[in-house]
């Protein structure tokens, strides 16, 4: 019997020519990724083990993305002291504040391959499977060994495969899918520790940058990892970006997944994740007119050049509503510059939207944007627990980002194709 | 590494988030240093549990299904646990980031179906690391699941994922 694209990568990485779920492996990591907030630990602790420099540095970056610029003295003394220890040790794939959201900058810089093992260190890190590798989040301990050791412990995933059909309509995008699918699996239910092939027939005509908030979606499902196999997109994608030379993986046609589930794609409309859960997916006619107060088109999920050009696109030559503020953070500095070249970022200034910096902005409540007491929130990200982006007495829809513009255009929440 | 683990066990429900093993406000950027953690276990869920724990009352954690899920990778939590004495964590099933966190930072951990509806907070239990198999005392009930693997043991043996690392680091001339 065949395996999987994700149990091929790790056999391919644990020196084996097959596996099967359920079995522990001890794979080669091919790239490792930490950020800000947990990069002291991480650096910390390697020095600990007595290593003086990182022994690979081309397969190690780090990225300041979740309070930058530093909001606090605190903050500002942490980051000084990860670039202190970067130093030290060597590392010189450091992209600094204003570079962009960890999960967006690493696979657009090329240090995610097809047929790779990657570890990074934070939740998001299925996001980057869309490329066609194995990405796994793990916390502290993780990154140091892969970094020291250049190998990971784990254990071989189920996968739950999903076949996409048809086309989207219109109003309906890839975080609509996204949503279904959480609505589907559930939030932390049937996709815990298994891992989501994403496919089909359906899967062409999607962009890089819609496949990357599939993916990103997934984490929250509780997977391992997500995966999309790669095709000319993804190679197009690739093409300049790349940091090495790859061998892209496919699954093979007798291999045995533990769910499969096929998706209309002409079934899915605009719909939104209500508070405080977001597996709480209504169809966003079911809450329009809700008012907001903030809006936020941007994060790992919905940040990307295609996000920001739907957008600008969406508005035309409309405002944002009085009283609404509309926050728009391009998830890199490529993007921000590409978004100021071609007119979007200009276009939406000039409407009343407010731009961050690159990074990971207001989506989890630490750094600006924060929502004060009864406070409502449309965002673009993927999280919406309560208190998620402020205080617990706020609220936080996620949606796509026309519906997001929609809702901002009219100060409540707004069904896109009206 | 002690494989035989005797005392009382502590239950908590479905889906007991990392969050509440330790709330976010105990994390110090600095260091993770248990007995600084050991306060903040269980916290808000419930007060009373640290300071009986940290005495030496609860050395079995009971939970039920994705145990430390919510989607957060730091590993403060597990080293609130074991400040707070805990010497094994046993649940009907774990979030990914708790179970790695928690082999990594030599916490036991095993996975048993079905055992948050057959043990009570003060039932007395006696779990065998190597071979998985758990006695609830009380009720005079046993479960047999699956053992941890090899690796695994190691790993928890050396005291963590590091000193396992560190380990052969210096095996290599």
């Amino acid at each position: 019997m065949g395996m999987t694209i994700t149990e091929k990568i790790l056999a391919r990485a644990a020196g084996r020519d097959k596996v099967s779920p359920g079995e522990f492996l001890t794979c080669k990591v091919d790239q490792v990724a930490g950020h800000d907030l947990q990069a002291k630990q991480v650096l910390t602790q390697v020095k600990n083990l007595g290593v003086k420099k990182v022994p690979n540095p081309d397969r190690l970056a780090i990225v300041f993305d979740h309070q930058a610029p530093a909001h606090s003295v605190k903050l500002a003394d942490l980051h000084a002291s990860v670039r202190t220890l970067a130093g030290e040790l060597g590392v010189t794939n450091v992209f600094d504040v204003g570079s962009g959201i960890m999960h967006v900058v690493v696979p657009s810089e090329g240090f995610v391959l097809p047929g790779e093992v990657v570890v990074i260190n934070e939740s998001h890190a299925p996001t980057s499977g869309a490329l066609g590798a194995v990405v796994m989040g793990g916390g502290a301990s993780d990154g140091v060994a892969a970094i020291v050791s250049g190998e990971i412990w784990l254990v071989v995933p189920e996968t739950i495969r999903i076949n996409l059909h048809g086309k989207l309509p219109k109003g309906a995008t890839a975080k609509d899918l996204g949503l279904k699918l959480m609505a589907l699996l559930g939030y932390e239910v049937q996709a815990v520790y298994k891992t989501v092939e994403i496919g089909g027939p359906g899967m062409a005509a999607f962009s890089m940058d819609s496949r990357f908030t599939l993916t990103n979606l997934c984490a929250d499902m509780g997977a391992k990892s997500a995966i999309i196999e790669p095709d000319e997109v993804t190679l197009a994608y690739l093409k300049g970006r790349a940091k090495r030379p790859f061998t892209p993986v496919y699954s093979d046609p007798d291999c045995s997944y533990s769910a499969v589930h096929d998706i209309q794609l002409e079934e899915l409309e605009p719909l939104v994740s209500c508070p405080h859960s977001v597996e709480n997916v209504k169809p966003v006619t079911s809450v329009a007119g809700t008012k907001i107060d903030e809006a936020v088109i941007g994060t790992c999920t919905n940040g990307r050049i295609e996000d920001m050009r739907v957008a600008a696109e969406f508005l035309g030559d409309r405002r944002v509503a009085p009283g609404v503020r509309l926050i728009v953070v391009p998830a890199t500095k490529e993007v921000y510059l590409e978004a100021m070249r071609l007119g979007y970022l200009p276009k939406l200034i000039e409407a009343g939207a407010l731009v961050m910096p690159a990074g990971c902005g207001p989506c989890f409540g630490e750094h600006s944007g924060v929502l004060g007491a009864g406070e409502t929130c449309i965002s673009a990200g993927n999280r919406n627990w309560l208190g998620r982006m402020g205080s617990e007495k706020s609220f936080v829809y996620l949606a796509s980002p026309i519906t997001v513009m929609a809702s901002a255009i009219a100060g409540c929440i707004t069904d896109p194709r009206d | 590494m002690e494989t035989k683990i005797k005392g009382k066990a502590y239950r908590v429900g479905d889906n007991t988030k990392l969050l509440d093993v330790m709330p976010y406000r105990f994390k110090n950027p600095n260091q993770m240093d248990p007995k600084v953690l050991g306060p903040g276990a269980f916290a808000d869920l419930d007060p009373g549990f640290a300071p009986k724990a940290i005495a030496g009352e609860y050395p079995v954690v009971i939970g039920g299904s994705n145990f430390g899920g919510g989607g957060k990778t730091i590993e403060d939590p597990i080293f609130a646990l074991k400040g707070a004495n805990v010497k094994v964590v046993i649940a009907d099933s774990f979030a990914r980031f708790f179970l790695r966190n928690a082999i990594n930072n030599a916490l036991p951990i095993i996975v048993c179906p079905g055992i948050s509806s057959r043990v009570k907070t003060d039932d007395e239990l006696d779990v065998d690391l190597q071979t998985s198999v758990i006695h609830n005392l009380t009720t005079g009930e046993s479960f047999s699941p699956t053992p941890l693997s090899d690796t695994v043991l190691q790993i928890v043996a050396a005291g963590g994922l590091l000193p396992y690392i560190k380990r052969k680091l210096v095996a290599v001339p």
